[in-house]
């Protein structure tokens, strides 16, 4: 203990009499580090938002819709193909057992007025009464609407929260009022709960309206993504499955002809995404391993001068009892010490760095206590590895030659 | 007949190459407890290396080495270091004091490897410094001092475990001779108290402090008288 010490002292000694070239010396370190910390904090930061927000689409629900969500560059191919229409979802409904269920969306941007108040920009969106179930937005006040509104084309709408708050003093009572949307008067029936953004766009800012009161409007031949849900998650396959086969059917399609529609889920998104930092995490192993490497070839290096520098000072040592093992460890803390300052240094770079990213670009970045264990584990390791063979030759002087030496 | 230190066909060859140096030859020899020994010799005569062999800093090249009546010369790494440490204390013609390092923490050090506490540390170290006559140079770091106040430090870190022996390799070899004599002072008060001391030494008037003169020639002892 008095030892350890002792030992901390000359390492502050040796190392501040040569600062600059220990700083150069911890450069590998440094940047093994900042990569290291840097893309752990950003993957970490990615994983934890994209999981939520992939999870707000809902973990259980099919997506039906005429573009894949991850395109592989053919997108001359995907516009050829035939938009989706009430036709398709009519067919799930009819030919899927194990769908709960079968969700038509469309959207629109447009105005809305009410009295004298205008919003612009506003999603309108057509879809039927089974929307609150598949994605989880309930009425706040009112009601949704229902099948048989749905059905007569009835105009009435639900607000998103946020339309509510725009359009209308705080308190006051929306229901039975009439609003206009692009020009058509609809009653107002129900408001949804606040809901929050998905990859930064806001599902309060919108207008539901049945679906076809919609196509009334905008006409019938608009592109639909259709949700489909199972009775339980279990089914989700089964249910793709039995898509696939209605969807081929209605679009009568050959056997030897691919699929003209995709059938999306965050599972695909999730997969995708894992990809990517897959890749990311492996070019920062990469990245990180080679400036290790340098860094623990660097400290090395410098240890073995110092060593020679300091050989007479180890010959003293030695003639007024210090142990082979005494001047070891006394070598190997010096190494430590300049490996941590540069971990030190490189992990404030690195949550600098990421902190920095995420400020500037819309990637989020968490500050990971992970990250900086990792780092610190694996470039001490480095560092002892590349400072035994220094501080071995140190411990194995002579001491009669040590003293000696000039 | 119980000798504190009794060499025994002692033989110290080196070997440069095709070249090799005896640099000491059969050498029997024996010191007892409380002596105060001078050894001189001419350049190369083989004094260093006797000194290096007696205080465990090197080992003999073939002979047996008895301390106390036990053979050192079978010591593990391990043991050596801690006879250093504990029963040895080296003088040096240069000092040998660490570089950037205060007088106290410089005799500090042996108890370090002694593993004594601090607070033992801190007491006996500024006890062998008051000693010596430095309690006023105990945050000096060498640069700082006189060749005398240096050689002073390297005393008290010298005697700060109580060795058994004090080795001094020409101790003043580096002073003018008003601070020779002031350090041979220091070094027969340490003799006083009972210690006994080796040193090496060129100076007739040097070696005429000890109680017993050895000569070295050529790895040999030339002469060994005893005065007083
Ligand atoms: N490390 C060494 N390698 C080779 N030869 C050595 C070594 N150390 C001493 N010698 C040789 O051994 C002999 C005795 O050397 P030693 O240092 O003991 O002499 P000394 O009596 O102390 O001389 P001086 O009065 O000059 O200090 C000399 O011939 C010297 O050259
Ligand atoms: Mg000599």
């Amino acid at each position: 203990m008095y030892f350890l010490i002792e030992s901390l002292r000359t390492a502050y000694y040796s190392l501040s009499k040569h600062r600059l070239r220990a700083i150069l010396t911890t450069l590998g370190i440094v940047i093994g580090i900042t990569t290291i910390i840097t893309i752990v904090s950003l993957i970490d930061g990615l994983k934890k938002t994209v999981t939520g927000e992939f999870s707000q689409l809902g973990t259980n629900v099919l997506y039906v819709s005429k573009y894949p969500w991850i395109s592989h560059g053919k997108w001359y191919v995907y516009r050829k193909r035939k938009a989706i229409t009430m036709e398709e979802v009519n067919a799930i409904q009819e030919r899927c057992p194990s769908a709960a269920y079968v969700v038509p969306i469309v959207d629109a941007y447009t105005e809305v007025k009410y009295g004298s108040r205008k919003l612009e920009a506003i999603e309108i969106t057509g879809t039927n009464e089974f929307y609150p179930q598949v994605n989880g937005a309930y009425p706040e006040q009112g009601r949704f609407f229902s099948a048989s509104e749905v059905n007569h084309k009835q105009r009435v709408c639900v607000l998103g929260w946020g339309v509510y708050n725009n359009l209308f003093d705080h308190g006051e009572d929306p229901l039975g009022k009439w609003i206009r949307v692009s020009g058509i008067k609809v009653r107002i029936i129900g408001v949804l709960q606040k809901r929050g953004s998905v990859f930064g766009e806001s599902r309060d800012n919108m207008v539901l309206v049945p679906i076809d009161t919609f196509q009334k409007h905008y006409g019938r031949r608009i592109n639909i993504t259709i949700q489909v849900m199972p009775y339980n998650p279990e089914q989700l396959e089964q249910l793709e499955d039995e898509t696939v086969i209605a969807l081929r059917q209605v679009r009568r399609l050959h056997s030897w002809e691919e699929d003209d529609f995709s059938i999306n889920s965050q599972d695909v998104l999730l997969q995708e995404f894992k990809r990517t930092t897959k890749a990311l995490f492996a070019a920062m192993v990469a990245i990180s391993a080679l400036s290790l490497l340098v860094g623990g070839i660097g400290i090395m290096n410098i240890m073995l001068i110092s060593v020679t520098e300091r050989t007479r000072e180890i010959g003293i040592r030695k003639a007024i009892g210090a142990k082979r093992g005494h001047i070891l460890l006394q070598f190997l803390i010096e190494v430590l010490i300049l490996c941590w300052v540069g971990c030190l240094i490189g992990a404030s770079l690195g949550f600098g760095l990421a902190g920095f990213i995420s400020a500037v670009t819309p990637l989020p970045s968490a500050i990971s206590v992970k990250a900086g264990f990792l780092g610190l584990i694996f470039s001490s390791s480095v560092a002892l590895f590349f400072g035994i063979y220094p501080a071995g030759k140190a411990a194995n002087l002579n001491p009669i030659e040590a003293l000696h030496y000039e | 007949m119980n000798h504190l230190i009794e060499l025994s066909k002692i033989n110290r060859i080196y070997k440069l190459g095709e070249l090799s140096v005896h640099a000491l030859r059969d050498f029997d020899f024996t010191i007892d407890e409380g002596e105060y020994l001078a050894i001189m010799g001419p350049s190369g005569s083989g004094k260093s290396t006797l000194l290096n062999i007696l205080g465990l800093l090197d080992q003999p090249t073939s002979g047996d080495y008895f301390f106390n009546g036990q053979n050192v010369t079978t010591f593990t790494e391990s043991r050596l270091a801690n006879f250093r440490n504990q029963q040895v204390g080296f003088i040096f013609q240069t000092f040998n004091l660490l570089p950037r390092t205060n007088a106290l923490h410089n005799v500090e050090l042996p108890l370090i490897y002694g593993r004594k506490p601090l607070s033992l540390r801190k007491k006996l170290a500024r006890e062998a410094l008051d000693a010596v006559g430095l309690s006023d140079r105990l945050h000096h770091k060498p640069n700082e001092l006189s060749g005398g106040q240096r050689q002073r430090v390297a005393i008290a870190r010298a005697i700060v475990n109580e060795p058994q022996i004090i080795l001094a390799d020409e101790p003043t070899g580096n002073l003018d001779s008003k601070t020779g004599a002031e350090i041979m002072e220091i070094i027969d008060n340490i003799h006083h108290k009972g210690n006994t001391v080796v040193l090496i030494t060129h100076e007739e008037y040097i070696a005429e402090h000890a109680n017993r003169i050895v000569t070295l020639l050529d790895g040999r002892i030339k002469s060994d008288t005893r005065l007083k």
